[in-house]
């Protein structure tokens, strides 16, 4: 079902699974950047994807408070890939492999 | 998705990680919470301590038959790069409860009736929800509680 926002056991699920402090991260399938904005300024660098315009639309308008100079916003198809081998340390499916 | 899952594979470095949040194909449930005492602002929505909250289950919604079973290859798509494929070495597993909150049936109705395509809620069961809530001893909450499977995979 469409998600709201994180919530705090959410957050802190992730949390317990990995670090996202100076990574390289690939978020497939980030929607409206619902589980970017809460990690992305740890990162060293975050690429998120998702297929659908319109989500990556909404997402980069939250880019903006506050600006995220180290991250990239495509449209994407998590089955092709346009990103090189061997490259990131995560790759996050958030919500979108089903 | 298995092929969502070997893309993951070749853009990650060795030792990098695969990580996955995604919904568990058991039914989501249909619940009233409400605190045991008097409390103020969101301290439902927000309770650390559970044992302040009294959670009172209402039933099941019923789902899209496709979308479950979308649930279920998300996780047999895991399976097969750990088991098969030898992709990938389990770090952790673990599911938690991802939580919706209304104030309202109204709220609950209106979320539905957007969105239902991914789930449907009976007469039968708001007209429980209905009951419980009227016999709560401080305000309720309805709250859709969706069981989600978060696993990191570590890539060989």
């Amino acid at each position: 079902m469409p998600l709201t926002e994180p919530s705090d056991l959410e957050l802190k699920t992730i949390r317990a699974l990995t670090d996202f402090a100076h990574k390289r991260v690939v978020e497939i399938g980030a929607g409206d950047g619902r589980l970017t904005w809460p990690f992305v300024a740890e990162a060293a660098r975050w690429v998120a994807l998702d297929p659908d315009p319109d989500e990556v639309d909404e997402a980069a308008k939250a880019v903006r408070l506050p600006p995220f100079p180290d991250a990239l916003l495509l449209v994407g198809d998590g089955r092709s890939l346009s990103l090189p081998s061997d490259y990131f340390d995560i790759a996050f499916f958030s919500w979108s492999l089903c | 998705m298995a092929s969502a899952v070997a893309e993951a594979h070749r853009v990650l470095r060795r030792g990098g990680l695969l990580l996955d949040i995604h919904p568990t194909d058991e039914l989501t449930s249909l619940e009233v919470w409400h605190a045991r005492y008097q409390a103020e602002g969101s301290f439902v929505e927000a309770a650390e301590n559970l044992e302040a909250i009294h959670r009172v289950p209402v039933g099941y919604l019923d789902h899209d038959v496709e979308m479950l079973q979308d649930f279920t290859a998300a996780t047999d798509a895991l399976a097969q790069a750990l088991e098969d494929e030898r992709r990938f070495l389990l770090e952790r597993s673990t599911v938690f409860d991802y939580r919706y909150f209304f104030d309202s049936l109204d709220e609950l109705t209106d979320y539905l009736e957007e969105n239902l395509e991914y789930a449907r809620a009976s007469d039968d069961l708001l007209e429980r929800a209905v009951v419980v809530m009227r016999r709560a001893g401080t305000t309720p909450k309805i709250v859709i509680v969706q069981r989600t499977a978060a696993t990191a995979l570590r890539r060989l």
